[in-house]
């Protein structure tokens, strides 16, 4: 009995010695994996992606069957990271001169592929190469047009695409990190491409009583009595700010070099140039003036706004004009106010002292 | 009668002669009032004079005629007196530059060693030999402290208007234009354009009015060289003891013009130097005369010009947030990297949420623009049927991948995303895009083609524009278990 028992006891003792075996490994296994976890989870933290890429845009103007390159400059702030250039066309997404990039799902189709190389052996389209953290590389693009590419513009975006080297295999939403540079192909066989432009909108923003397509009653009185003025009205103390719509109505891009004047009957006058921004072929830009207004504080009078500028600085010229009124609403209607006070309470005093 | 004694005549003598020897004393010390001793000359001390700008100005001529409404113009690297610039080295970009007799025009580029591009055509056209005149004008403050305590006198600062050695003549050192053997008068006979005030000295005196007077009327001359003369009086019962400034022309217009290269041969960096006087005077106004003088230098010396070019770059960063943070108005549930939003297990019943930080920064002329997409709604492409986590509709009334719309409610399921513009000044995150306007969590689902979420604000170089891309996801109890995954992709671009 006493054997049994003692027999029972050492395997109760063994039992006991392999589960806290099995314990102690599994903490062990299990500190491990907390420390591992812990590890590349501080680790994955400080990532970063950072690229940058010089030049943001490149502009080209080249005859069919000719060839040029391009010094790119990608460099890597952030991680270490692979790299995949691809090539895409792109057209204007607004009046501003962002770009709607076409091509970047599998199922769109990318044209002139073949116009684009790289002179760098370990790169080309589609095939990753690994950028190190802080490198600054040289990418050398080679644009080659076809001797039976018709005249015409070419657009497209040189993108840099990262592709994440994962430590832990993370579900949930990924990230892919894109940075482009824009290319603009003017594709001409005599260098000298016919330009061609219109001023599609030129008019004072904010006026009082402008049309509107918005709805609402005041909106609706505003509309009508715009009709009824022949001209824009301003408030004294406003500045004066311009929209200005300018249309390529050709088939190769232009930048407006020009200015836009405004004069007062009283002999205020002050000029903005305007900023040389790409109108691309049949395509419609907002244009921004390079240099803020130097209107004056206080405006009186009628005024006439005019632009002028020429495509590119050789180009034809366009011109448009407007006229606006500027009076002191606000001043007047202040005034106004006060005074209305001023007899209201002086007649209310005069008939309590009556009673 | 009064008889005296030989006591009382001796008294009477010895008083005589007291009063002739005082007599003859004040005579002889009145004598020396009728001639009196000058004073002892001393140098006035810590003299300085500091230029407003100490380049040199240009003054050369035309290589070849230039016709009306060209811009082009050639220097002549070999010019005769009194054109002494010989290159384009000494002129900058947009400096304003006469040539003949056309009004001045700013310089565009410089082509060459002689050749520049101005920014217009010329109205007038202009002949071979033609001058080229860029002036350069400089406030000269003068400081200096008086030797001699003088009451009632001034101060007179000389600078070289012009020498007529060394081959140099009188070009008109007051005829606005610069010459090669002194300073010039700005656009005035006599200099009396130029401003002149004094200060310091001291109390108990007061400065008048200063005056300039041009070389050719002040007509004070040391050797062959002449002086501009420029002058401050001061009246008062103390004389000036501490130290006095000078300040030669303030506004534009009204300062002196430094001069022209002295010579063609001059190596780049090599100074013009030119002395000049300052003088205490004391006197009356009608003769004054120099008590003290000391002589400083002034170093004119040719532009070095200085060109950098920053190349137009585009730079975007990502970056993973942390957990526990607050964006858009939520505190983040889990922590993101750069590459992934692990959301992690999803409930039914609250929120989950997470972040990361888009950074971007361009000199491009026109800025930037940021856009998101995804490759495809949140599937689990492990499990048969590939079931997938809808977007999010947001609200009653719908957001789209376009428009956004309240979040707040958890009854509407989906993954979707709201935008946190963080820049102090400008406007990364259109306003209608924001997680806060009209709302307090304004978000939309990513859709397949590309949105604008980012952009220049007003469009042009931007340094570290900042937003935080917020991601809010919940599930219905009905979503069938399984890991679900997609891919946002960000792609940032400079506009065209």
């Amino acid at each position: 009995m006493q054997i049994s028992k003692s027999i029972s006891n050492n395997q109760i003792n063994k039992s006991k010695k392999r589960l806290s075996f099995i314990i102690f490994h599994l903490s062990l296994i299990g500190l491990f994996t907390i420390g591992l976890f812990v590890y590349f989870s501080e680790a994955a933290k400080a990532q970063t992606f950072s690229l940058g890429i010089y030049p943001p845009l490149l502009e080209v103007m080249i005859m069919p069957g000719k060839s040029v390159t391009q010094d790119y400059q990608l460099s890597n702030s952030g991680d270490e990271t692979e790299i995949t250039a691809q090539i895409v066309k792109f057209k204007p997404a607004d009046e501003l001169g962002n770009v709607s990039l076409r091509g970047l799902t599998s199922d769109e189709v990318r044209p002139h592929q073949g116009w684009f190389s790289f002179e760098n052996a370990e790169i080309a389209l589609g095939k990753p190469f690994l950028l190190k953290t802080g490198e600054k590389k040289q990418i050398i693009l080679k644009v080659k047009i076809p001797e039976e590419t018709a005249e015409d513009d070419y657009y497209f975006t040189l993108l840099f695409s990262t592709q994440p080297i994962s430590k832990i295999a993370l579900l949930g939403t990924k990230q892919a990190g894109v940075i482009g540079s824009n290319i603009l192909i003017t594709v001409s066989k005599d260098g000298q491409p016919v330009k061609k432009g219109e001023i599609v909108e030129f008019r004072l923003l904010d006026c009082y009583f402008e049309p509107s397509e918005k709805q609402g009653s005041s909106r609706r009185l505003g509309s009508y009595i715009a009709k009824l003025l022949p001209f824009c009205l301003i408030d004294s103390f406003d500045k004066p700010e311009f929209l200005l719509r300018v249309k390529n109505t050709g088939r190769a891009f232009w930048k407006p070099f020009g200015k836009l004047k405004t004069e007062g009957l009283l002999g205020q006058k002050w000029e903005q140039d305007l900023r040389p921004d790409n109108i691309l072929a049949d395509s419609i830009r907002q244009i921004n003036l390079a240099t803020p207004s130097a209107s004056p504080s206080f405006l009186i009078g009628p005024y006439r706004a005019s632009v002028e500028f020429k495509l590119d600085e050789d180009g034809p010229q366009v011109a448009a004009q407007t006229s606006f009124l500027a009076l002191p609403f606000k001043a007047i209607f202040a005034l106004l106010t006060i005074v209305l006070l001023v007899v209201t309470i002086k007649s209310v005093i005069k008939k309590r002292s009556k009673r | 009668m009064i008889v005296r004694s030989g006591a009382m005549k001796r008294r009477s003598k010895l008083a005589a002669k007291i009063v002739l020897a005082i007599i003859l004393a004040a005579q002889f010390y009145g004598a020396s009032f009728l001639s009196p001793k000058e004073l002892e000359s001393a140098n006035l001390t810590s003299v300085s004079d500091t230029l407003s700008n100490n380049r040199l100005s240009f003054r050369g001529s035309l290589n070849g005629a230039v016709a009306a409404g060209s811009g082009v113009i050639e220097i002549n690297s070999s010019p005769t007196l009194p054109y002494t610039s010989s290159g384009s080295a000494s002129l900058m970009g947009n400096e304003n530059v006469k040539v003949g007799t056309n009004v001045p025009i700013a310089v565009k580029t410089i082509d060459t060693a002689t050749r520049v591009t101005l920014a217009s055509g010329l109205t007038t056209a202009a002949a071979s030999g033609q001058p080229i005149i860029a002036t350069v004008s400089a406030t000269h403050t003068l400081k200096f402290t008086p030797a001699s305590a003088i009451t009632n006198g001034a101060f007179r600062v000389l600078v070289q208007g012009y020498r007529t050695d060394g081959g140099y003549s009188n070009y008109d050192s007051g005829d606005g234009l610069p010459d090669p053997n002194g300073f010039d008068c700005t656009n005035g006979t006599n200099c009396n354009s130029i401003t002149v005030t004094c200060s310091g000295g001291g109390s108990g005196f007061t400065f008048q009015t200063g005056t300039a007077t041009s070389a050719a009327t002040a007509n004070i001359s040391v050797g062959n060289t002449y002086f501009h003369a420029f002058e401050c009086r001061y009246y008062g019962g103390t004389a000036p003891s501490s130290e006095v400034t000078m300040i030669i022309g303030t506004a534009a217009g009204t300062k002196i013009i430094n001069p022209s290269p002295a010579s063609t041969t001059r190596n780049p960096g090599q100074a013009d130097t030119y002395n000049f006087r300052a003088r205490h005077l004391y006197g009356t106004v009608q003769s004054y005369a120099t008590a003290d003088e000391s002589i400083g230098t002034i170093g004119v010396v040719e532009a070095v010009r200085v060109t950098a070019t920053v190349a137009p770059i585009l730079t975007f960063t990502v970056t993973g947030v942390a957990a526990s943070i607050s964006t858009c108005g939520q505190t983040t549930d889990v922590a993101t990297t750069v590459n992934s939003v692990p959301l992690g297990t999803l409930t039914t019943s609250s929120f989950t949420d997470a972040a990361q930080l888009l950074t971007v920064s361009t000199n491009a002329a026109g800025g930037y623009s940021v856009t998101a997409s995804e490759s495809a709604a949140l599937t689990a492409w492990n499990i048969t049927g590939t079931p997938t986590i809808p977007d999010t509709t947001c609200a009653v009334s719908p957001c789209t991948v376009t428009t956004t719309a309240d979040w707040t409610s958890t009854t509407y399921k989906g993954f979707g995303y709201a935008l946190h513009d963080i820049n102090a000044t400008n406007d990364a995150v259109t306003d209608s895009l924001e997680y806060n306007t009209g709302g307090t969590y304004k978000a939309r689902p990513f859709g397949l083609t590309a949105e604008q979420i980012m952009r220049a604000n007003p469009a042009g170089p931007v340094d570290a524009d900042q937003a935080y891309v917020c991601y809010k996801a919940i599930v219905s109890g009905t979503q069938q278990a399984g890991d679900y995954e997609n891919y946002v992709i960000y792609i940032a671009t400079a506009t065209f």
